[in-house]
């Protein structure tokens, strides 16, 4: 999991230290937190550069809701990961279709691995395939099963039920594994 | 049925999500230090050069006088309103409970009590003066 779900307390204490005016708890809560939504914003948009754009501007947000935060309403890194989904989502929204990259070189021009070549080829696909899906499927396969967040966090993070998640999940699923099946020999699959 | 018509199977996908988890890569300490360095520049100015006094200080004062006014006040905050309301209620029955006991809650009582005496022998001397008689 992204965040130590025990945690919730020692963020919301940690966010009422900062309140105060006490920069280690800035530090450790930049350490806490800044990762996990870094990674989330990168699966979402699927380029590094913004990702820290949306991570710094969530962050700061919640930097600025600090001191009216009341404790026990939400987990603050739920609360930091429905800004960086709602941020990510707006920038999406906003993108014009990119064509999609070619397959990186080795810095040296020698001809990567293969099981390098395959690993990228894999991940190119499931990256396209995502990005096919619809928005909340979209989010749902992404935050419970490559982010690892359980359900009713995923749930809290969208406003939806629990069921409406394992839902959603299913359904961008099986729109993976249809999209894909076309796509086994590249993905090195004709074997199985 | 055909590749393109068969969809990947359960373990085919999972392997391919696994793949994508591996491939998390940590933000670099430069961009952790760029944001520790937001968060304490977003703090109110007041509070973050406070903050390190404020931190010793507290501890020492924590014992003294001011702790102990704060507890209090901590204490007695909530009671505040309820107070407030029991109190006149309680100043209202007392003088009810008084004025019965002194036969002024009685009509006939009142007109002969030694107050209502004072009054009509004391208001006509006071309009008296007022109206410069």
């Amino acid at each position: 999991m992204a965040f130590d779900a025990g945690g919730q307390d020692a963020e919301a204490a940690l966010l009422a230290r900062y309140a105060q005016g006490d920069r280690a708890a800035a530090a450790i809560l930049v350490g806490r937190l800044a990762p996990g939504a870094l990674s989330l914003a990168r699966r979402l948009l699927g380029d590094g550069a913004e990702a820290e754009d949306v991570t710094q501007e969530a962050l700061l947000r919640l930097w600025k809701i600090a001191p009216d935060w009341e404790t026990g309403r939400a987990k603050v890194s739920t609360w930091l990961y429905r800004v960086v989904v709602n941020l990510c989502t707006d920038r999406r929204r906003r993108r014009r279709p990119e064509p999609v990259a070619d397959l990186p070189e080795q810095a040296d021009g020698s001809p990567a691995p293969v099981e390098h070549l395959q690993m990228q080829a894999r991940l190119n696909a499931l990256g396209e395939a995502l990005d096919a899906l619809p928005e909340r499927q979209r989010l749902a396969v992404v935050m419970r099963d490559i982010e690892g967040l359980a359900n009713p966090e995923i749930g809290a993070i969208l406003g939806v039920s629990v069921e409406a998640v394992e839902s959603l999940a299913a359904r961008g699923r099986r729109a993976l594994k249809a999209r894909l099946g076309g796509r086994r020999s590249e993905l090195g699959f004709d074997d199985d | 049925m055909t590749e393109r018509d068969q969809p990947l199977t359960d373990p085919m996908l999972d392997e391919l999500l696994a793949a994508a988890r591996t491939d998390r890569s940590q933000p670099d300490v430069a961009f952790l230090s760029v944001l520790t360095d937001q968060a304490i520049a977003a703090m109110p100015a007041d509070r973050a050069v406070a903050s390190a006094s404020a931190t010793r200080r507290s501890d020492r004062h924590r014992s003294g006088w001011g702790g102990l006014l704060r507890r209090a006040e901590a204490i007695a905050g909530p009671l505040l309103w309820p107070t407030g309301l029991v109190v006149p209620v309680l100043c209202g029955l007392w003088l009810g409970a008084w004025a019965d006991a002194r036969g002024y809650l009685d009509g006939g009582a009142l007109a002969g009590s030694d107050l209502a005496l004072g009054l009509s022998y004391h208001l006509p001397e006071m309009a008296a003066l007022v109206g410069g008689y």
